[in-house]
């Protein structure tokens, strides 16, 4: 059976709806399939004011298996691959529910980011530097939510991403080179023209 | 008459394949003669578990050492039933939860009850995912019910259905029924049938059979999936009974008491119960499986499955990772740590895996990079002496042609020999102690490597422990040597005193390498195995040629053989018995040959018989 566009598409609509959340989602290219969705870092917390970006693919039988989510940005967190942005978490995993929404998913990862989960880790790293010297790790996650997430970064990566696109490249292409040069535009068109 | 316990083991050793026809050929536990050997099995267990025991011959199964037991396809649903009318004739609740129940508890009845009655039915219920867990059941159901117009609306697939299209299950949680049967056809066809779990967030209650079966009425296929899957449970689930590794799968599974213990299913496959590899004592089945990984390195499967897989540490099978973090939950619900590849128990989540780390790999894998040469030397001392013995009992069946060579040749000498049940013996000890020798080496090479017991001995034990049980293994190894010529060399046929000595010296041979097999079990059981016995270590152990061996069968072919040509048709040694009429003088012949040949050979079955049943 294809993908249920109609539930897909309330929930986006539901999403843009609600202006509140803080979270917000946008499709990828043509296909409501591939989806990049967005969350604020949350207040009181070393992420707060930055904005990261994660990268959501739809599986042929999503809701009945659960969404596949990885964070683009790069985020310093114990239950968060510092490498490849991959997410421990088990609603996103065994504990998926149909019922469940991409909404209700991207708030966990908000709720993530502000409650880690050190004894499960997903970076054994950042998991010892957390559980060792708490203020180390918050002065680390703070950095990299300057460095990578932070809304001035952000805006001016938007300036690149469209810098890119006029060369002739897709979207969503030149975002996701771009996170992976970690903003450096010539990173960013080494990658897309080698690939 | 020929009821005695010793005649027990020459009639499963003489007459497999007798048909029955003979009614010695069925011993009984009591030793009180045939009579109550007939259509049902009488064995203790068989009668508690309720499990009958089939095999090729009722003989065999009852040789089965009662350990284990053969489940077929019949009987499956039968035995399944009963456990699952123990359950609710206690409890009196449906098949649904009974089911639930069992599968949590692995289909050990009196582990559901005894912790029912532990710790409460409410708490069991729940762990087994029998009451919601998420507390807004009720709310949840009524809001969803809320719909204008007496319609419900569905919060998967986000529409609005009538009444009639939407079903709630045991826990409330309501949903259309093209969602339910959308959620059930997935996991369904991803082999979760025992796991159809409610859809709401959190609840985890089990589908109700009844429900799940009205929904998928119109999906056949899938219908037959589910139920066979259901059934299928009772061995899947259930870490005491396996399917037999046969291939082609011959639809039998074995339900054993040990874990560790080399089985023999109905339909003659022979293998280690726990590993469902070949039988492999003394090693264990760590050790096995490590060794072969290793003869098969450079294999192009294999190597992908080692770089990408790890073996689920309850069911073996290998698991891939496809993404996210280093727990990892197995089809068969055993979650477990990806980087060590421990077993981290299902009730873990992200939020509670708690205290488990496992960083400690690293270091010692550096360490062990330097004495690589070493260890190769090391390995090839141990491969070399595996595959000699190996390769000796593949050479089995020339050895057998050679062997009936011989007798027919003795034969024609001295038509009076008819006897030579001391040859099956020796040769079955012969065949069973090459692969106990072959085996015995993969032992040695892991037990005292200092690697895979690093932790459990200090040098000095190691030594004292290699020295012990190199004594008893090369002891051991001498005798099998000089019995493996005595019975290739020439045979002093032409003399009758040359031959009896001859005779006599095998037979001796025969009788000594089952105790130096034994001494070096004891060695192993008594003196090494209870110093890592913290680690699990689990060796089969060892029961004598009488219930294990396919060297006993090749060897009960010369006998039938050397039986029929004695018996009754004359010497030359070329009239073989035909299987489906029995010559009742050949018979009469080979009983009558047992009870003549009595001192030696009642003196040798009486000790193997000791041993088998120990």
């Amino acid at each position: 059976m294809p993908i249920d566009l109609g539930r897909v598409q309330k929930e986006i609509r539901d999403i843009d709806r609600d202006k509140a959340s803080g979270v917000t989602i946008e499709v990828q290219g043509n296909s409501v399939q591939k989806l990049i969705g967005c969350l604020k870092g949350p207040r009181d917390t070393p992420f707060d004011g930055g904005i990261f970006y994660v990268n959501i693919e739809l599986d042929d039988q999503y809701p009945f298996v659960p969404p596949k989510m990885r964070f683009i940005t790069k985020v310093w967190h114990p239950n968060i691959s510092s490498a490849n942005g991959a997410i421990c978490l088990d609603i996103l995993k065994d504990q998926w529910s149909p019922a469940l929404t991409l909404k209700t998913a991207l708030l966990s990862l908000q709720a993530l980011l502000s409650s880690p989960q050190p004894d499960d880790p997903q970076d054994a790293v950042v998991a010892r530097q957390y559980m060792g010297s708490l203020a180390e790790y918050e002065a680390t996650a703070r950095q990299w939510t300057q460095t990578y997430a932070h809304a001035q970064q952000v805006v001016g990566l938007e300036a690149k991403v469209q810098q890119i696109v006029e060369m002739g490249f897709g979207r969503e292409q030149a975002l996701a080179a771009l996170k992976r040069a970690n903003g450096d535009e010539n990173g960013a068109m080494e990658i897309l023209l080698g690939a | 008459m020929a009821g005695s316990d010793d005649d027990q083991w020459f009639d499963d050793y003489d007459e497999p394949m007798s048909g029955g026809e003979d009614e010695d050929a069925y011993p009984s536990d009591s030793g009180a003669g045939g009579s109550d050997s007939g259509g049902t099995s009488t064995t203790d267990d068989a009668a508690d578990d309720g499990f009958e025991e089939r095999g090729p011959s009722e003989a065999r199964s009852q040789l089965r050492n009662r350990l284990y037991s053969v489940i077929d396809r019949q009987n499956l649903r039968r035995i399944q039933e009963e456990a699952l009318q123990q359950v609710q004739s206690i409890l009196g609740c449906s098949t649904t939860t009974a089911r639930a129940l069992l599968i949590f508890f692995s289909w050990d009845a009196e582990a559901v009850l005894g912790t029912i009655a532990e710790r409460g039915q409410e708490d069991v219920y729940k762990r087994a995912g029998l009451l919601s867990q998420s507390e807004e059941a009720e709310a949840y159901a009524a809001a969803a019910a809320a719909g204008a117009g007496g319609t419900v609306s569905c919060l998967v697939c986000m529409s609005d259905v009538g009444p009639s299209q939407a079903t709630a299950m045991d826990c409330g949680h309501m949903f259309c029924n093209d969602c339910w049967r959308e959620h059930m056809r997935i996991n369904i066809s991803e082999g979760m049938s025992r796991r159809l779990r409610c859809m709401a967030p959190g609840c985890g209650v089990v589908c109700d059979e009844d429900k799940v079966k009205a929904l998928l009425r119109k999906d056949k296929p899938l219908l037959e999936k589910y139920e066979q899957t259901l059934l299928e449970s009772y061995v899947d689930d259930n870490k005491r009974v396996k399917w037999c590794p046969s291939v082609p799968h011959c639809g039998h599974a074995i339900r054993s008491k040990e874990m560790h213990c080399e089985v023999e299913c109905a339909c003659g496959h022979q293998f280690c119960f726990a590993c469902c590899e070949v039988q492999h004592s003394p090693c264990t089945c760590d050790m096995l499986h490590d060794w072969e990984q290793r003869m098969r390195d450079g294999s192009e499967t294999s190597s992908w499955l080692s770089a990408n897989t790890k073996l689920c540490p309850k069911c073996s099978k290998p698991v891939e990772k496809n993404g996210g973090c280093n727990l990892v939950l197995c089809r068969c619900g055993q979650a477990f740590c990806w980087l060590c590849g421990q077993a981290t128990g299902r009730a873990h989540t992200w939020t509670s895996i708690e205290g488990h780390s496992c960083g400690a790999y690293k270091e010692e894998a550096e360490a062990r990079a330097n004495e690589a040469q070493r260890n190769l030397k090391r390995y090839l001392h141990y491969l070399t002496r595996y595959e000699a013995n190996l390769q000796s009992g593949k050479l089995e069946a020339k050895l057998r042609k050679d062997v009936e060579a011989k007798v027919d040749a003795l034969m024609e000498v001295d038509p009076s020999m008819s006897n030579f049940s001391w040859l099956n013996e020796a040769l079955a000890q012969l065949f069973l102690a090459r692969k106990c020798m072959a085996y015995s080496y993969i032992f040695a090479f892991y037990m005292f490597g200092q690697s895979m017991f690093k932790e459990d001995f200090s040098a000095e034990a190691n030594a004292i422990n290699q020295a012990l049980f190199e004594d008893k293994q090369g002891q051991l190894e001498a005798e099998v040597e000089k019995l493996s010529q005595l019975i290739e060399n020439p045979w002093p046929i032409g003399s009758a005193a040359d031959m009896q000595s001859h005779r006599m010296a095998i037979i001796n041979l025969a009788a000594n390498i089952d105790t130096r097999i034994q001494k070096m079990y004891e060695v192993i059981e008594c003196d090494i195995t209870p110093q890592v016995a913290s680690r699990g270590v689990g060796i089969a152990p060892y029961k004598g040629r009488h219930a294990t061996g396919s060297g006993g069968e090749a060897a009960a072919e010369v006998y039938r053989r050397a039986a029929a040509a004695g018996g009754g048709a004359g010497p030359s040694g070329s009239n073989q018995p035909s299987s489906d009429v029995p010559d009742p003088a050949a018979e009469e012949g080979g009983r009558g040959g047992r009870r003549g040949k009595a001192p030696i050979a009642a003196g040798s079955g009486g000790r193997s018989k000791r041993k088998a049943g120990s």
